[in-house]
């Protein structure tokens, strides 16, 4: 599990100029660790402390999103409020896996090859 | 002794019979070539994105009204963040905090009565595509023709309290989808798919033990021995001091038991999202109207109806109405027949379910149509033809286009109307047993049957019974 | 020939000055004489030569359209048929799309002639170029500098007069920060106006595809062709496209543009402060009234964006897994290896760190204090420029802080380079056009940018906007010196 230890962040005068004092420790690199094989990205010791740096100074700009109370408001996911448009139910593809399979850097009997898995839940 | 209580809630995925997949224009037909049916959008271009199938859309709703459920006038599409090879995208699309189908309930058959079971939400999803390990040396093989077929996810509350009220549970359930076309539930090919979560917890107890996963279990058999199995070993480990586990299991079939997959509560996030490339899905009250407008009337009423409007039992009413081409037979014979329902009810079940079995073939294609079954019936009932002889027809009419009135007419099935001949061959018959005779008349009533058998046979069936009786009575009495 | 506009070489070609072979030859060639700007990944002579034949066909049979002839580029994550399309990237270094995209097959049936595929960061995450696995672009103004980005690429092609228009994308500055850098024209329209489909993604409900050009009359003749409705996109709109050349000649009186405080703040390099005041002072002469205005939540916008687009890049980044196309290392032992190894040698550190940060806020524990609180500043910003717009028709400000920097200045510093985004990234947010247009040049001579910022589907009063200050200016017509 991630760790959030103290959070401290000091408004500055310009609020978006990258130098206001922050003293976080929010993320660990246990916790980039974690993060990395969420991702699929490989992490070595090297890579995570530097990813621990990057990413504490990164959130650092980030938390000054808590300057502002947002606590009545909707979260919005799109830029327009739009909805669903829907297609009609019609098979309007053909098959073309000759040239999809082509694209692949590994296939054999029509299939696209990845190392053996081992049945496990995904 | 401790008494322990199993409790059970089922997730079933669905898939929904559309032509074409929930996010693309590419075909879910079963079985054709690997990823012949994989488009674009199913291999996860990069630049491609989904656009929603309208009938799935219906096909889900169909399923809400179908159960009485809240239908969600928004609901939203998210992005389920995982990777595995079969899932191209290293997301599921899937309906999550706002489903389309909120709650519901369906009611089952229990040894002790009725009972409701609740359904929590069903959600519309995309399948993923499928792995193959067979004859590959160290290697898996990704076929991607399955994703992208639409899911509709029907999850249950923890009402079940045994192993066979999941199982009615499910088959209810199974019924119902066919019923209402949203899916050919298919269990080999798929197309109906349970996982079982199942706890044990001490008889009177509220608070629910610690559950586990049954993943899979793919046939109704299999998920009675399956939740059996589970309850027995949680019971065992908590009385032995052990504990539960919270994890996912894998049925093994062949070893009748459970065992554990990678335990996935602290390897997974899956970082539920809105879709960005997916608006909120609004549904109007008229789209919903233009749906419910399509319902069917389901099994439980119809099966009320037959009972009520028909006179059938009530078990004889459940069964012909669980399955809806059955159902739509037997009212199209009674329409057409003055045959009682009974009756109907009694030859559907006996000779033209003997007849499918043997062809293998379900009553929508049956070779005798409701018309010529009822015209069949007639003839029983207006005394043209006996039973028996019936048969005899019923099997020619299963193996040519003939009505029931050609082949009595060109084989001379009619019953024998004229009672002098009836008591020529009654004569005969009475002339050839002396000794039945002897018998009758010291007290062996029960003798007439052989009696009136020879009749019978001499006359090829077509005699009437009753007739025959009354006669043999009247000459030895 | 090249120093013509767009429109000047579509007369030219209707009248038979030259043909449209002849014009691709002549920027061939000046791309491959200028290839020291590494602005292009890949030149794509053959299927260019063919173009132009079919549209001197057409040109022949007088059924030539307006853009008919006319060269161009297009920002290489636009997928086209047959041709690499690499998003800049390692991890799609061998990937030759199987189809276009529907903004190349618009602009391939408008008759329009593709040169090659241009040199971006890799999957449009930067503002420098400098993210790219195919290596930096030059700004042509100063080879030491770089072009902007993420569409560096065709902003260095375009001010180089090496195409006389390129397309580009922009998630939260993309276009209008490089075309600043530049000294080009360079639209983003409203979210929904262009289709995505065919666009590799970086952040789904940002991104919105646009066009570098040399002037806002150019631009509008492209972005006609690339607009309207996507049956293949769920988020396309369906509202008809108006005919931005007709409204470009409309005279500004009456007009009233909105100056938003929060944008002339005390981190606006002098030069720039000045050229922008310099630019209003233009508007005002045309008939413009100037209002002051506020977007308080506005403040919000870098650390909103850096929320948004990361949480949904690192999911649409999840199908670059080397199972399907593009890179698969050759080194693993398993499954997971492979998937481990292939993604960290096929991306590079930028695209990296944003899908961490994207990790970090969608996960366990972080969702609502990190996704769902940028979620709502969205909203907020949004509602900033609705009540704006209820006292304005357009909204003017300088697109960067800053004038095109060094190369390798801000690259060490991440958060740095986020703040280039400062003026522009809040548009994306609202999902409302934006254009930037040359104002002036710096004290180093480098291109200086005003931005304008447009009422949801109204890039038509931007391109008038912009038509008729450069009536009035020469900035968008100075060349870069070594270039003409």
């Amino acid at each position: 599990m991630l760790s959030q230890k103290s959070v401290v962040f000091s408004v500055s005068q310009r609020q978006m100029m990258p130098d206001s004092v922050c003293i976080r420790m929010t993320i660990t690199v246990e916790d980039i660790r974690h993060i990395a094989s969420l991702a699929r990205l490989g992490a070595n010791d090297e890579s995570v402390e530097q990813y621990a740096e990057q990413l504490n100074r990164i959130m650092c700009l980030i938390e000054q999103m808590n300057q502002i109370d947002t606590s009545c408001v909707e979260p919005m996911a799109h830029p327009q409020d739009m909805t669903l448009r829907f297609r009609d139910d019609e098979v309007v593809e053909s098959d073309q896996r000759k040239v999809h399979l082509a694209l692949a850097p590994e296939t054999g009997s029509g299939l696209y090859l990845v190392p053996q898995v081992i049945e496990q839940d995904a | 002794m401790t008494r322990w209580e199993p409790v059970i809630g089922l997730e079933v995925h669905v898939q929904l019979n559309s032509s074409s997949k929930i996010f693309s224009g590419a075909a879910t037909a079963y079985g054709s070539e690997p990823n012949a049916q994989a488009c674009p959008v199913s291999i996860a271009l990069p630049g491609v994105l989904p656009v929603m199938n309208r009938e799935a859309a219906r096909l889900a709703v169909l399923f809400g009204l179908g159960i009485n459920a809240q239908i969600n006038r928004r609901s939203v599409f998210e992005r389920k963040n995982y990777f595995y090879p079969d899932l191209p995208k290293g997301y599921q699309i899937s309906q999550y905090e706002h489903p389309v189908v909120g709650r519901g309930s369906i009611s089952i058959e229990t040894g002790t009565g009725r009972k409701l079971v609740g359904i929590t939400r069903a959600h519309l999803e995309e399948d993923a595509g499928k792995l193959l390990h067979e004859h590959l040396d160290s290697l898996s093989g990704v076929d991607l023709n399955r994703a992208g077929i639409p899911l509709l996810e029907i999850v249950s509350e923890p009402d079940m309290r045994s192993a066979r009220e999941a199982v009615a549970y499910l088959k209810k359930l199974h019924v119902l989808i066919r019923y209402l076309g949203i899916s050919d539930g298919n269990m080999q090919e798929g197309s109906f798919r349970c996982d079982a979560n199942v706890s044990v917890r001490p008889m009177g107890e509220y608070q629910l033990g610690t559950r586990t996963e049954i993943k899979n279990v793919n046939s109704f058999r299999f998920v009675e021995k399956a939740i059996n199995h589970e309850i027995s070993r949680q019971i065992d480990l908590i009385e032995y001091g052990g504990k539960v586990v919270q994890e996912t299991r894998l049925y093994d079939s062949d070893r009748d038991e459970t065992r554990s997959m990678r335990s996935k509560e602290e390897a997974n996030d899956y970082r539920y999202f809105p879709d960005p490339d997916l608006p909120e899905m609004v549904l109007d009250e008229s789209f919903i109207e233009s749906v419910r407008q399509t319902l069917p009337e389901l099994p439980d009423g119809r099966a009320r109806r037959f009972a009520r409007e028909m006179g059938l039992s009530e078990t004889d009413a459940e069964k012909l109405a669980a399955d809806r081409d059955t159902a739509d037979y037997l009212e199209a014979v009674c329409k057409q027949t003055r045959a009682t329902a009974k009756t109907v009810a009694n030859w559907i079940n006996g000779e033209l379910a003997a007849a499918l079995n043997e062809r293998n073939i379900g009553i929508g294609s049956s070779p005798v149509d409701p018309f010529r079954l009822a015209a069949l019936l007639d003839r029983i009932e207006d005394g043209t033809i006996t039973g028996k002889i019936a048969k005899e027809v019923f099997a020619c009419l299963l193996e040519s286009d003939a009505s029931a009135d050609d082949v009595i007419q060109t084989r001379g099935l009619q019953q024998i109307t004229d009672l002098s001949k009836i008591e020529q061959v009654v004569d005969d018959v009475l002339a050839v047993c002396p000794q039945q005779i002897e018998q009758y008349r010291q007290g062996n009533l029960k003798i007439i049957g052989f009696l009136v058998g020879q009749v019978m046979k001499q006359t090829n069936g077509k005699a009437n019974p009753r007739k025959v009786t009354e006669i043999l009575k009247n000459r030895l009495d | 020939m090249h120093e013509r506009s767009l429109h000047e070489h579509a007369e030219a070609l209707r009248k038979g000055e030259y043909t449209c072979t002849e014009l691709t030859h002549h920027f061939l060639d000046r791309i491959r004489k200028h290839s020291d700007l590494n602005a292009l990944i890949t030149l794509t002579e053959e299927l260019a030569l063919e173009q132009a034949i079919r549209a001197d066909e057409r040109l022949a049979r007088n059924e030539a359209e307006p853009l008919t002839g006319i060269p161009l580029v297009h920002k290489d994550l636009f997928c086209t048929r047959g041709v690499l399309t690499t998003c800049g990237s390692r991890i799609l270094e061998n990937f030759v799309s199987p189809y276009d995209a529907t903004v190349v097959r618009q602009l391939n049936q408008a008759g329009m002639v593709t040169l090659g595929k241009t040199n971006m960061d890799e999957f449009a995450m930067g503002s420098s170029n400098e993210n790219s696995y195919f290596g930096p672009v030059a700004n042509p103004w100063d080879r030491k500098r770089v072009p902007g980005g993420s569409s560096g690429g065709s902003a260095a092609v375009v001010a180089a007069r090496l195409a006389p228009v390129a397309t580009g994308t922009d998630t939260g500055g993309s276009i209008r920060q490089p075309a600043a850098f530049c000294g080009l024209t360079g639209i983003k329209p409203s979210y929904g106006r262009i289709s995505r489909f065919g666009m590799i993604a970086f952040a789904s409900s940002l991104d919105q595809g646009g066009v570098l050009a040399n002037t806002a009359h150019d631009a509008a003749a492209v972005l006609a062709s690339m607009s309207g409705f996507d049956e293949r996109d769920s988020t396309s709109l369906s509202n008809t496209v108006p005919d931005y050349l007709a409204i470009l000649q409309k005279p500004l009186r009456g007009m009233k543009a909105g100056l938003p405080k929060e944008f002339f703040s005390a981190g606006v390099d002098p030069d720039i402060q000045k050229a922008i005041e310099e630019a209003v002072k233009v508007l005002e002469h045309l008939g413009v009234r100037v209002v002051e205005i506020n977007l308080p939540n506005c403040n919000a916008s870098i650390p909103c964006y850096y929320v948004l687009a990361p949480a949904e890049a690192s999911s649409n980044l999840a199908r670059f897994d080397g199972v399907r196309y593009g890179y698969r290392t050759t080194n693993y032992t398993d499954l997971s290896d492979m998937y481990e190894t292939t993604r960290t040698e096929g991306f590079g550190a930028e695209v990296k760190r944003r899908i961490m940060i994207g990790t970090y806020v969608l996960s366990s524990g972080y969702f609502d204090a990190y996704y769902v609180k940028a979620q709502k500043l969205r909203r907020l910003i949004a509602q900033d420029y609705l009540q704006a717009f209820e006292q304005c028709d357009i909204i003017v400000g300088p697109t960067t802080p800053t004038t095109a920097f060094h190369i390798g200045e801000k690259s060490d510093d991440p958060v740095k380079m986020y703040l280039n985004d400062i003026f522009t990234s809040s548009v994306n947010l609202a999902g409302l056009p934006g254009l930037s247009v040359p104002a002036g040049f710096d004290r180093n001579g480098l291109p200086i940018g005003l931005q304008i910022i447009g009422k949801y589907l109204d890039e038509s009063s931007l391109l008038n906007v912009g038509h008729q200050f450069q009536q009035h200016t020469d900035w968008h017509a100075h060349i870069p010196r070594d270039l003409t």
